[in-house]
């Protein structure tokens, strides 16, 4: 049964139709902390974040070389979690009593364990994704390559059509972005632009368990090609950052055009093809002394709703407290869920764990995502 | 209060209510009330009503929806759904056995439904009468949107879905008059307690498998039922009644 499973998943993975546009109104990169912080980018963001967050945040580096490094990003979800420990072999003293088994009750217990498995995969979504960014950020200008791919792979007893459904959704962005900040001469006010080169590709394939032709259909080679092409365009970012500074007390508002004129993207995937311009807004507050602070942010994103979304899908809200400069903790609403997260900076080694919830339906609950993020970066 | 009290306060309220739960604040049920909720559709609600099993609850949530708005056929699929899980019948079950003309769809289905044998005698015309509803819901979806992929994006799963529930009603319908509620072995001896209209009804049922549009999944399936009403029309009898007799003598070797 578990062998038949996993033909069926193999068999949609090489398969893809139209696409459901995922990304929409969030940067195509985002760092784990600010993640962890709801999500809410546009007044304070974090190492190569900061590119597609807000470029113009990099005219606020305390010294020349703001970050120079890699970061690596692993992410999975709770379920995938909870069902890998669930599976993962018994210690020796636990239930190893198969050894006195005779061979019947050994197949009799593998069959019901290949079941559960099963069982526990129609029921419980497996989300994996793994980001991968080098980059160098100065003052003056920032660079960065990036790429990021997710796999969601869920199944439902009963899909929309009211039978058995496995549905399965890739999300891959990849690119280099090029970012810099304009300042002006009045000393609150910054400009920022990023240059963007983007290879993206979202897949979405869905089936009904019951038709196995359905199923097998997806199995065919050819159609393997959309989701290993890739589609790719260049597009631009513009932003512009109000900094006013206390001494204890700092205001930042901000203003930023994503894909300004709509980024066209080229290719042979199914989508997406066009990233929409989108406008949004940032407020941020920062508490702070000399080494500790307290930053409140909150972005209202795609002011125009160019990507008809739901309003919880648009509004971001957190809160980062970093002590000492070497040790974060983050909390926030990231599309309405609860997030949090901690970071440690060993100088050359940053390591972050982030949870977060991210909703694939257009309504709260529908199809959440509880992720875990862990975050490995090197540099300085 | 100072303004950086003020901020230290809240950051320190967004941690600790971000840390409280794992509900979206804009939920209609558990999330924030001061801000106008987002509350999902009636077929998003009884799908989730269907995941967890409270198939009355799904059927609570789609019947007024549907009455409210009768031509958004895309709730016809989930409500048949809800009925036909309510009656029992264990679609995944079927979903992963992949019936086909190679199998024994009497055998193979009865697998996944409920039989005289497993539930009281009250709770079996319970199940059945549910099942009919079922196959009643997806009937109403006229045929001309039912057949038509364009008008009605799940036009395919809900003939498959139809095939699936008509045939479970037929096996049901069948299986009372057959499988004795001691010992669930298929036996003529109940056959006493069939009228000739419910025999007559019984190839009815069967032979309605068969009449349904073909679509890609379905097909297998209708063979195997079709050819039960078949193999009970060439057994020898002087009555639809007798055939069934000989055919369920035949499946007791």
């Amino acid at each position: 049964m578990a062998r038949s499973s996993v033909a069926i998943a193999l068999g949609m993975i090489l398969g893809a139709q139209a696409a459901h546009a995922k990304k929409t109104v969030e940067p195509v990169y985002q760092d784990p902390f600010d993640l962890a912080a709801g999500g809410a980018s546009l007044t304070r963001a974090s190492k190569e974040g900061t590119l597609f967050s807000n470029p113009a945040l990099l005219h606020l580096a305390s010294g020349f070389i703001r970050w120079i490094g890699s970061s690596t990003t692993l992410t999975l979800n709770k379920e995938s979690v909870n069902t890998a420990r669930k599976f993962l072999p018994k210690s020796a003293g636990g239930s190893g009593g198969a050894s006195s088994s005779n061979s019947s009750t050994t197949d009799s217990s593998t069959t019901n364990s290949s079941t559960e498995i099963v069982n526990d995969v129609l029921k419980n979504p497996v989300r994996v994704g793994w980001g991968e960014a080098i980059s160098l950020l100065t003052r003056r200008v920032g660079g960065a390559f990036f790429s990021r791919f997710e796999l969601d792979l869920g199944a439902h007893e009963y899909g929309p059509a009211g039978l058995p459904q496995i549905e399965l959704q890739t999300e891959s962005y990849n690119g280099f972005a090029l970012g810099a900040p304009v300042p002006t001469p009045l000393s609150w006010l910054i400009f920022g632009v990023t240059a963007k080169y983007i290879m993206a590709s979202e897949e979405y394939v869905s089936a009904d368990l019951v038709d196995q032709t359905q199923v097998t259909k997806y199995s065919d080679p050819k159609m393997a090609k959309s989701l290993y092409s890739q589609n790719s365009g260049v597009g631009l970012d513009a932003a512009a950052l109000l900094f006013f500074q206390g001494s204890s007390l700092d205001l930042t508002m901000a203003a930023k055009a994503d894909d300004i004129g709509d980024t066209q993207l080229s290719g042979d995937s199914s989508g997406p093809k066009q990233l929409k311009q989108v406008t949004s807004a940032g407020l941020g507050l920062t508490l702070h002394t000399g080494a500790d602070a307290i930053h409140l942010a909150a972005d209202y994103r795609d002011i125009g709703n160019a990507y008809k979304q739901p309003l919880f899908k648009r509004i971001y809200a957190g809160t980062k407290v970093t002590l000492r400069q070497h040790l974060g903790v983050a909390a926030g609403f990231y599309q309405g869920y609860p997030s949090m997260g901690a970071e440690v900076d060993l100088f050359f080694l940053r390591l972050a764990l982030t949870a977060y919830t991210r909703e694939l339906g257009d309504h709260p609950g529908v199809a959440p995502r509880r992720m875990y993020m862990f975050s490995l970066s090197t540099g300085f | 209060m100072t303004w950086l009290s003020k901020l230290t306060g809240l950051s320190l309220l967004v941690m600790l209510v971000s840390c409280s739960g794992d509900h979206n604040l804009w939920d209609c049920w558990s999330g924030f009330k001061r801000i106008k909720c987002d509350k999902p559709t009636a077929e998003q609600i009884a799908q989730k009503h269907l995941n967890n099993g409270d198939f009355s609850a799904a059927i609570e949530v789609l019947t007024p929806a549907i009455a409210d708005e009768p031509e958004n056929y895309a709730r016809y699929p989930l409500l048949a759904a809800a009925y036909a899980g309510r009656g029992g019948i264990d679609i995944l079950g079927i979903a992963r056995k992949q019936i086909g003309s190679s199998d024994s769809a009497l055998t193979s289905f009865s697998a996944f439904l409920p039989t005289p044998n497993t539930v009281d005698a009250e709770t079996y015309q319970q199940d059945l009468a549910d099942v009919a509803s079922a196959v009643a819901t997806l009937r109403a979806v006229p045929s001309n949107i039912l057949t038509d992929s364009e008008a009605f994006p799940y036009s395919a799963s809900a003939i498959l879905e139809l095939t699936i529930y008509q045939s479970s009603y037929s096996i049901m319908f069948l299986n009372q008059f057959i499988i004795s509620p001691t010992t669930g072995t298929i036996t003529v001896d109940q056959l006493a307690n069939m009228t000739p209209e419910q025999a007559e009804q019984v190839i009815t049922n069967l032979l309605a498998v068969g009449d349904l549009p073909q679509v890609s999944g379905n097909s297998n399936m209708q063979s195997a039922v079709s050819a039960i009403a078949t193999t009970i029309n060439d057994q020898p009898g002087a009555t639809t009644k007798d055939k069934i007799a000989a055919y369920v003598a035949t499946q007791n070797k």
